[in-house]
């Protein structure tokens, strides 16, 4: 673990803040890399990622209140929102966010289909960006004891599941696999990043067995009780979206 | 204000609309902001903001789409400000910040500045997307 890089001038300089910037800076050059390989018009380009990268920021910070509880409501206001010393928030409810903000812009210029399909493989990659701040920060004391011999000591005196990294490994192999699949006819208008979340919330949920976060519900986490939402909502869209091709 | 109007007609209207949303955007939140470090209303005041940061936009996403496009703007070149000032200023999140405080970590000086620096360099490209919408209203 790393929190501190390096300073400047006796100014330290946090991992955590540096790849959450790393990992902010490479989900918009890929979206932008994909936007215009897909042809994407820049007039509908501006506001879908306007709207998805400040739904996205938004939706990170207002989930923290369900996944920690509402001793974190002070810290969900609008000049929080803007305060660089309290953390982004969380990755699931910022893809939430940027899900549902970059969903309200395209409703609201009126666009046929969905080309959100070009964020699916930045969303990955990012992720595994953020994540390794997240391990060299020691976030949540990274994950649960453990005696594998991959296990860490992140200041304790016990080993402990170095649970960012499984998250990251993942993601990298998801980035890859949805760059293979990205022109595949059957992953196109959607398909591709409902796919990539509908992979992410499995592998999620089962990496929270390992990690520190609240338990709120029959023993299972803020955050997976979200990948159980999130997996049920894509799965009632498969079973109707089935439904209206077998009838059209 | 007429906020439900019918759809655009000129560009001009357009335009209007792109910098009313702009320039609102930082002017009314920059007021609320004031008020609320000045301590002259309660801290709820902010939640409400927020909620009502987001409200209108959605609102005039559907209703006067270019002043929505200009208040997004604002409010991501704002953002973009807080990213690149997180080397400085984050080192960890919610559960470290709402136990022992975040004070300890990053200075508060060290954040102010990286926030201004930051709000430049954010708005370097927010100038270009900008100029871009602006002029492609005209085509």
């Amino acid at each position: 673990m790393r929190p501190v890089l390096f300073e400047v001038d006796g100014v330290p300089v946090y991992a955590y803040g540096v790849f959450y910037l790393l990992a902010i800076l490479t989900m918009l050059t890929l979206v932008l890399y994909e936007a215009r390989r897909r042809h994407w018009p820049k007039e509908e380009l501006a506001p879908i990622l306007l709207a998805g990268f400040v739904g996205g920021i938004v939706g990170a910070r207002l989930s923290i209140v369900f996944f920690n509880g509402w001793q974190t409501a002070p810290h969900v206001t609008f000049m929080a929102l803007f305060d660089p010393r309290i953390g982004p928030g969380s990755i699931l409810g910022g893809i939430g966010g940027a899900y549902i903000g970059g969903y309200i812009a395209s409703k609201a210029i009126g666009k046929p289909g969905c080309a959100c399909d070009a964020f699916a493989p930045a969303m990955a990659l990012g992720n595994a960006i953020g994540r390794i701040g997240v391990f060299l920060g020691g976030v949540d004391g990274l994950g649960k004891p453990t005696t594998l011999p991959w296990g860490v000591q992140p200041g304790n005196n016990y080993l402990v599941h170095p649970a960012p990294l499984y998250d990251a490994a993942f993601d990298v192999a998801w980035f890859l696999l949805l760059m293979a699949l990205r022109d595949h006819p059957a992953m196109q208008n959607g398909n591709l990043l409902k796919f990539g979340l509908a992979g992410y919330a499995v592998v999620r949920f089962f990496i929270e067995f390992v990690r520190n976060n609240r338990v709120i519900f029959v023993g299972l986490t803020g955050q997976q009780l979200f990948c159980l939402v999130l997996l049920a909502g894509l799965g009632v869209w498969f079973v109707l979206h089935q439904k209206r091709l077998a009838t059209a | 204000m007429n906020f439900l109007r019918p759809p655009y007609t000129t560009v001009e209207e357009k335009r209007r609309d792109l910098w009313a949303g702009v320039i609102g955007w930082f002017a009314i939140n920059a007021i609320l902001v004031v008020v609320t470090l000045a301590g002259w209303v309660p801290a709820w005041v902010g939640v409400v903001q927020l909620v009502a940061n987001i409200a209108l936009i959605v609102l005039f996403a559907f209703t006067r789409r270019y002043v929505a496009i200009g208040a997004l703007w604002a409010f991501a070149v704002a953002l973009i400000a807080t990213v690149i000032d997180a080397p400085a200023g984050t080192a960890a999140c919610f559960a470290v910040a709402s136990g022992s405080g975040c004070g300890e970590f990053g200075c508060n000086s060290a954040c102010a500045v990286g926030f201004g620096f930051g709000f430049l360099v954010g708005l370097i490209p927010g100038y270009f997307i900008l100029r871009g919408v602006h002029r492609r209203l005209g085509k």
